[in-house]
């Protein structure tokens, strides 16, 4: 069976340091994106 | 009971008018889906997690509108082919082990007409990430959502 996840990318996956700096990237993005135009409720254009 | 019975209604009369958005974003301007056999074909809208409180929401500002100027009011309008959507799913636990998966999806009904090129979907915005980042993040959102359900101070600036 082949493996799914590689060795370096499941380093990255459990570093807790590049893991801090993603959860505060991922948590703006995040933000962002679903709470962005008032969660889509403004300027809907109909 | 009279209130209930209002509050039912704008539901249904905005569950209605999701559905119509969603089909006709989807099919053009058809509305009235049916299969060979004569049955109903009618996507519902999510009920669950952050679509169905933006839909409470609106539903809550409406009849707030509708009291206070003592006539019917739907003033307050969302589109979920204009709202996004997030989903953090646990794939492992412990602060240190433990492993999430954050799944983000614009907009939550496609859009084929914005984004021909992409199954209707924004891909800047549509993404889905795994690791340990994703595990703090659900277990930030749990005491933030908690937060907000106890309508703490400053409870309104959390999202939803």
């Amino acid at each position: 069976m082949t493996k799914r996840i590689s060795n370096t990318k499941r380093f990255f996956m459990m570093n807790p340091i590049v893991q801090f700096f993603k959860f505060i990237y991922l948590s703006i993005k995040i933000m962002f994106i679903v709470a962005g135009g008032h969660g889509g409720t403004r300027e809907i254009g109909y | 009971m009279v209130s209930i019975q209002y509050d039912l209604g704008h539901l249904l009369i905005l569950g209605a008018q999701l559905n119509c958005t969603i089909k006709s974003l989807e099919h053009g301007k058809n509305c009235n889906r049916k299969s060979p056999n004569d049955t109903d074909i009618t996507p519902s809208p999510p009920r669950t997690g952050m679509p169905s409180r933006m839909t409470a929401k609106l539903v809550a500002n409406n009849i707030i509108d509708s009291i206070n100027n003592k006539k019917e009011s739907r003033h307050h309008k969302g589109s979920m082919g204009n709202m996004g959507a997030a989903c953090i799913a646990s794939a492992g636990y412990g602060a240190t082990k433990g492993s999430g998966v954050s799944i983000t999806t614009f907009p939550i009904v496609p859009d084929y007409i914005k984004y021909p090129d992409t199954q209707g979907r924004a891909l800047d915005r549509t993404f889905g990430e795994i690791g340990l980042a994703g595990h703090w993040l659900k277990l930030m959102l749990h005491y933030a959502f908690i937060y907000k359900a106890k309508m703490k101070p400053f409870w309104y600036l959390i999202p939803e």
